[in-house]
């Protein structure tokens, strides 16, 4: 327990390069969920006559026998001039530089939707665009080591999804778009009161050195531990963007835990959900990370640290510091590595204080749920449709103008496809000149006595001289969306043949083979709940 | 060492904008202040705050600089003239011309014969009070001083 009086001269000063102002007090805030770092200024008058509004402000703070450090960097963003008879003042409210992100652009920002861009590279082209001067922006990666071919975090860049979901719209802040899409994956955009605009990780249990350490009794003049079950999440869904592929099968980008553990902070039901949308997130990797992220964060009780300390002015946003706490935290030995999350300074006449927020996310990321399910149709056998008997096929005898395949429907889906192999379908009755099919080649599907469906199968060459009785051989692969909605429960896909006059064989349907036919149902996945 | 009755050293008073203004200063002799024939000398305002730490015999003080330095003179005006002099001057900024080394200040000395004098800069004339006016045209009253220091030079800068 130390026996001493620490005896200290904090000094302050507030220039714009020429002038320096006479300052009253100061208050800075900075917080890695607060984008732009603010400084309110009281002064004497005059201010001088080149610090108005959009002046730049230094503001640096420190002891003459050591520690200084600038606390606030930006611009003016408004001045009240006060005058009454406590005297002529004004007080300036600053901001940093951050603030240049904040008006939106009147045209739209179209990202390359062929090639991916690493998202850390897009912002530090809005801080460039927008001339903010110092920036610091670590490349965004994921949050654990399950992805060494794809550590980066990418965005767009997805050929299917087209150009018009790859563009940031006109009129868009850029501001709010840069903080809220690192948000998604664990990282903060933010101005650091040294001026720096800064992208880091703050999520998860911070590892590493920290840059300072505070301990009860020592260095902290007062501390409050925060407990909070109130932004608890445990059933995360992460859903992306919604494009057809190039089979024209709908995907629907989707990650969900495989199973929810049971939160008696929750109870009942011991869970609770959070749905997080965003049509950037436009590959599977990303949405599990998205959610992966979320459970680590939220999915346990919030501790937070706020304690209060004589003036530091080299904590910064972002850092890692340790809070050793008994009276609030009786795990304080080993429990103490922090994230900064805000730095606040406050110096008047009464001297110099900082005020810091801390915390660490304690959870952990689930195992991922398969968000489709596969059902074989027919045992995944070949099948001859149709109504001639052809000794080239697999199978040459017939099964029949119509082959119907019973399946069960999962209670919700983004997304019904069948695949499989396929040869002959539509051949003889589209490729014929002079010939009319009534109808095509196709797979319906049925439910409750009511056709939902019809697609038209693809066409695909078929000839008498080519064998096709050692699959995969002469096949070809078959991937075929579904369209219409089909509710849960039982339904039929049913091949039909083509009716039509085949001028080269002189029959009237279509005859094809499908083989290994599978029903590809997915946007299906649901954790294992708590019970 | 005073002479309430004849000013003793008649070029003590308080001169603006500086020292080299002798038209319109405003003379005035010092008293003392107490009954032992003692002067009173300028105290010093020191902002800061002593915070414990909990849990500690620690505590931490925060020195926000030296205030203003103060001094109260008892002075006696001879003459309606200089006391309206000194009036013009309450809230002005000016040269503090006492005997010199009489008080804990550094400033500048010089003799102007016979005597020894010491001028401080940078004095503002804040207050004057008290004043008690006796048939002879003579005002006694008390009129207070700030000035800046810088503890290192123990001047004005």
């Amino acid at each position: 327990m130390p026996t001493d009086l620490i005896n200290l001269k904090p000094y302050v000063t507030a220039t714009n390069s020429w002038q320096t102002l006479d300052i009253i007090s100061v208050d800075t805030s900075h917080s890695v969920d607060q984008p732009v770092g603010t400084c309110r200024i009281t002064a004497f008058k005059p201010l001088g006559y080149n610090i108005g509004i959009n002046s730049t402000i230094t503001v640096t703070a420190g002891y003459p026998d050591g520690g200084q450090g600038v606390i606030f960097k930006g611009r003016v963003a408004s001045i009240d001039h006060d005058y009454d008879e406590q005297g002529n003042v004004a007080q300036l409210r600053c901001e940093g530089y951050m603030r240049q992100l904040r008006n939106p652009e009147e045209v739209e920002i179209p990202l390359n939707y062929l090639y991916p861009f690493k998202l850390s590279e897009v912002i530090r082209n809005f801080l460039y665009r927008r001339g903010v001067p110092t920036y610091q922006v670590d490349d965004m990666r994921y949050y654990d080591d399950d992805h060494p071919t794809l550590d980066y975090i990418y965005i767009a860049g997805n050929q299917y999804i087209g150009p018009e979901s790859n563009k940031i719209p006109p009129r868009t802040s850029l501001l709010s778009w840069a903080t809220q899409k690192v948000a998604l994956y664990g990282y903060r955009l933010y101005d650091r009161p040294d001026g720096t605009v800064r992208l880091s990780r703050v999520s998860g249990l911070p590892t590493g050195t920290p840059v300072a350490t505070f301990t009860e009794g020592e260095n902290i003049f007062s501390v409050t531990r925060s407990e909070d079950t109130a932004s608890i999440n445990n059933y995360v869904i992460a859903e992306g963007a919604k494009f057809t592929d190039s089979n024209g099968i709908v995907v629907q980008i989707r990650n969900v835990p495989a199973f929810v553990p049971f939160n008696p902070d929750l109870n009942p039901p011991g869970y609770r959900v959070k749905v997080i949308r965003d049509a950037w997130i436009q590959n599977d990797d990303n949405a599990e990370c998205v959610r992966a992220i979320e459970e680590i964060d939220n999915s346990t009780r919030r501790y937070a640290e706020t304690w209060e300390t004589w003036g530091s002015p080299n904590i910064q946003p972002g850092d890692r510091v340790r809070i050793i706490s008994p009276s609030t935290n009786p795990n304080s030995a080993t429990d103490n590595l922090r994230w900064v999350l805000s730095v606040d300074h406050t110096i008047t006449d009464r001297g110099w204080f900082t005020t810091i927020q801390a915390w660490a996310g304690a959870g952990s990321a689930l195992p991922e749920a398969n968000d489709c399910a596969t059902m074989t149709l027919g045992g995944g056998s070949t099948y001859h449709i149709g109504d001639q008997t052809r000794s080239n096929f697999q199978n040459p005898t017939p099964v029949g103008k119509e082959q119907v395949f019973p399946f069960t429907v999962a209670n919700t889906y983004t997304s019904l496809s069948v695949h499989g192999l396929i040869h002959g379908s539509n051949h003889g009755s589209i490729t014929s000149s002079t010939n009319t099919p009534r109808n095509l080649s196709r797979v319906e599907t049925w439910q409750g006595g009511v056709r939902v469906s019809s697609v038209d199968l693809p066409t695909y060459f078929d000839s008498l001289s080519i064998s096709y009785a050692s699959p995969p051989t002469n096949w070809e692969p078959l991937h075929l969306p579904l369209p219409g909605s089909l509710a849960a429960g039982s339904a039929e896909l049913r091949f039909i043949a083509g009716e039509g006059v085949d001028l080269q064989t002189g029959q009237e349907y279509d005859d094809y083979e499908v083989r290994g036919l599978t029903i590809r149902t997915c946007g299906i996945g649901s954790p294992v709940l708590p019970t | 060492m005073f002479d309430t009755d004849i000013p003793f050293a008649p070029f003590i008073g308080f001169y603006t904008p500086d020292a080299s203004s002798t038209t319109n200063a405003a003379l005035f002799s010092v008293r003392p202040s107490n009954d032992g024939g003692g002067y009173d000398d300028w105290t010093f305002d020191v902002p800061a705050s002593t915070r414990h730490i909990p849990g500690s015999n620690r505590s931490v003080r925060q020195s926000m600089g030296i205030g203003a330095a103060e001094i109260t003179l008892q002075v006696t005006v001879y003459g309606i003239d200089q006391w309206q002099r000194l009036l013009a001057k309450l809230d002005t900024t000016g040269t503090l011309r006492l005997i010199a080394h009489m008080q804990s200040l550094r400033g500048t000395v010089r003799k102007i014969q016979p005597h020894m004098y010491e001028d401080l800069t940078g004095c503002v004339l804040i207050n004057i009070s008290t004043p008690v006016w006796y048939p002879d045209q003579e005002i006694e009253a008390a009129i207070t001083f700030q000035r800046p220091v810088n503890p290192l030079t123990g001047g004005a800068s």
